[in-house]
């Protein structure tokens, strides 16, 4: 596991600040969202959308924050921040690579909640 | 308001936010609505009054930006707290919703220490102004209060038309050298109620008070159609409370009470006088000179009530007056036409004339104090007294007893509570709804609307209770009022005029007793 992709204790001092069993509901909502999230982030890239892809962006960084997922959280917020990334080839590794820290985190999510 | 509980409103459109924060403000004891956009947001708080707002800036729809900008333009809105709260990056958007008027600014993720921090410390701000609102309104006048609300303070008058009440409560001096401070000064007190009862129900705001002398005007800070007559029937109704309040006084052994008004009609110079930091809402002139000396020679000519020519070229409808002729008040000045107006006899009555006097409002006795049993309670904001009192007497008319807050000289804790008991046993609650309810969106009827609400959760599925009523075009489909409204029917009553049905309806339901 990449260590510097999720702060625990960011993800511990939430659990003490709001009660751990509502953490994990607020875990289990986020992963229920965030299909739709990277959806809309893909189409708005597809459809050259730089609002939507801005606001996606924007969504992604504050859910991956909250929950101490810095990769997640550095990577959209150079897509906001950034915009729309060229067409292509720059896009769709952009996406990738956006997917992929969005992957990861889930997995760890699901797997602290578990625990 | 608690001092540490607020109602407040989430607008975010992430889900995961609106749980956080969601959580984070029951932590901290405060009551909570979420919603997901800016559109949802202004429709919420204009149908329901709340103590702050905390906003996200990014959001489809409306974003935070517009919001700022309508709650600016907004004078219902315009002083809610809005805390924002949002990960939005760079100084410039900070700036901007400061200058559109936030309060203060918190990133995301939002630090729990900082959140409770800066609420307190807005809802501290938001007591004091409404504090602050409530001595203007306690000192100067809900007429006054509002008009330093919408146009701010300013040294300065104008010429305005309207019309004048000057009264004094003759026998008071010669009663505080028999009764004691205490006794004197609820004495006092009392009067003063019962004629601020009489002037605020016309229209008119007190704008001095004297020792035992009290001035009113009708037409000024705001215009007011028909000042005149408003006035006449003030009086009327003044010297009606202060003769029952003296029978009281003499039944007890105390000495009678007497009162003398003169009115006059004209252009007067109003405005607010004083200094920058010391100033009173006042109207000065001849009309007002007039009025004064009308009131001082009640006692000579033996009349209650004195007006003058323009006044009674005011009167419209159903009250008489005889000249007296036309002197000079004081020497030297110039000749005044002087009538009395008649009280004792041919007052309008208010139900039995009521088709004659169609158009104009109708006056009610005094108002009780405490609600009977079985009363129904009328909830309905103070611009539709009209249309309420058409709908009292429609009812009256019926044998139903009805209770509704007319003066609404009260103010503070205990008054609410009072309020909350009526309500709690009230036998119907009519929630009167009208193009002014539209358009305020914060309103001691928004929240009688929300007791109301709440005593139904107590009783069972299909309980009647609420019975809302329209009174002009304003439909239920776009009637701005809470969710369970909704879901009841809405009953028509243009301008406030009774229907047999509506009346014969209640009272089945006041004999059967569907809720008591």
């Amino acid at each position: 596991m990449d260590q510097d992709a999720f702060n625990f204790a960011i993800f511990r001092e939430l659990q003490e600040t709001t009660g751990a069993d509502f953490v994990t509901e607020l875990v289990r909502s986020f992963l229920e969202e965030a299909p739709q999230m990277r959806k809309t982030l893909s189409d708005a890239c597809t459809a050259r959308d730089a609002v939507t892809f801005k606001r996606a962006a924007h969504s992604i960084k504050t859910n991956a924050n909250t929950f101490g997922a810095l990769k997640l959280s550095g990577m959209a917020r150079d897509l906001e921040l950034g915009g729309l990334p060229q067409p292509g080839q720059a896009s769709t590794q952009a996406l990738d690579r956006l997917t992929e820290a969005f992957q990861q985190a889930e997995q760890i999510l699901q797997s602290t909640c578990n625990a | 308001m608690h001092s540490s509980t607020a109602n407040i409103l989430v607008a975010d459109d992430n889900r995961v936010n609106r749980l956080l924060l969601k959580r984070h403000l029951e932590l901290l004891g405060h009551e909570v609505a979420v919603v997901e956009n800016g559109i949802e947001a202004l429709q919420r708080l204009r149908e329901h009054p709340f103590d702050m707002l905390l906003l996200d800036i990014e959001m489809p729809e409306l974003d935070g930006f517009a919001v700022l900008e309508h709650l600016l333009a907004d004078p219902q809105l315009r002083e809610l707290p809005v805390l924002v709260t949002s990960s939005l990056e760079g100084i410039e958007n900070l700036v901007r919703c400061i200058e559109l008027g936030a309060e203060d600014y918190l990133s995301k993720p939002v630090n729990p220490v900082l959140l409770k921090a800066r609420i307190g410390a807005s809802l501290e701000k938001k007591r004091l102004r409404d504090q602050q609102r409530e001595l203007v309104s306690r000192f100067a006048t809900s007429a006054v209060a509002q008009d330093l609300a919408s146009s701010g303070f300013n040294l300065g008058g104008h010429t305005v038309h309207g019309t004048v009440l000057l009264c004094e409560i003759r026998s008071i001096a010669a009663m505080a050298e028999s009764l004691g401070a205490e006794e004197i000064i609820e004495l006092l007190n009392t009067c003063y109620a019962l004629m601020f009862d009489a002037i605020t129900l016309q229209g008119g705001s007190i704008n001095q008070m004297t020792g035992e002398r009290l001035m009113a005007i009708f037409g000024a800070p705001t215009a007011l159609e028909q000042h005149g007559q408003r006035a006449v029937e003030a009086a009327l109704e003044m010297v009606e409370m202060i003769e029952q309040f003296s029978a009281e006084q003499v039944a007890t052994g105390k000495p009678a009470l007497r009162i003398g008004i003169g009115i006059a009609t004209g252009d007067m110079v109003a405005g607010y006088t004083g200094t920058s930091s010391r100033a009173t809402y006042t109207c000065i002139g001849h009309t007002v000179n007039r009025a004064a000396q009308l009131e001082n020679h009640t006692k000579q000519l033996d009349h209650t009530i004195l007006i003058d020519g323009q006044t009674a070229s005011q009167l419209q409808y159903g009250i008489a007056v005889h000249k007296l002729g036309t002197f000079s008040l004081i020497e030297g000045a110039d000749a005044v036409e002087v009538l009395a107006v008649n009280h004792a006899v041919e007052k309008p009555k208010p139900v039995t004339n009521r088709a004659t006097f169609k158009a104009a409002p109708q006056r009610i006795m005094p108002v009780a104090r405490d609600m009977p049993d079985n009363a129904v309670f009328i909830s309905y904001a103070h611009e539709d007294l009209d249309a309420v009192l058409r709908i009292k007497a429609g009812l009256e008319e019926a044998g139903l007893t009805t209770w509704s807050d007319v003066a609404r000289l009260e103010v503070g804790d205990d008054y609410d509570r009072k309020i909350q008991k009526n309500i709690a046993r009230c036998s119907y609650f009519i929630a009167v709804i009208s193009a002014t309810t539209q358009v305020r969106h914060e309103g001691y009827f928004r929240r009688e609307w929300n007791y109301a609400i709440d005593r139904s959760r107590n009783m069972s599925d299909g309980a009647l209770f609420i019975l809302p009523v329209t009174i002009d075009e304003t439909t239920a489909v776009e009637a701005l009022v809470p969710d369970k409204f909704k879901t009841l029917h809405f009953t028509q009553l243009p301008g406030g005029e009774m229907t047999e049905e509506f009346r014969q309806r209640l009272c089945e339901f006041m004999s059967s007793g569907s809720v008591n």
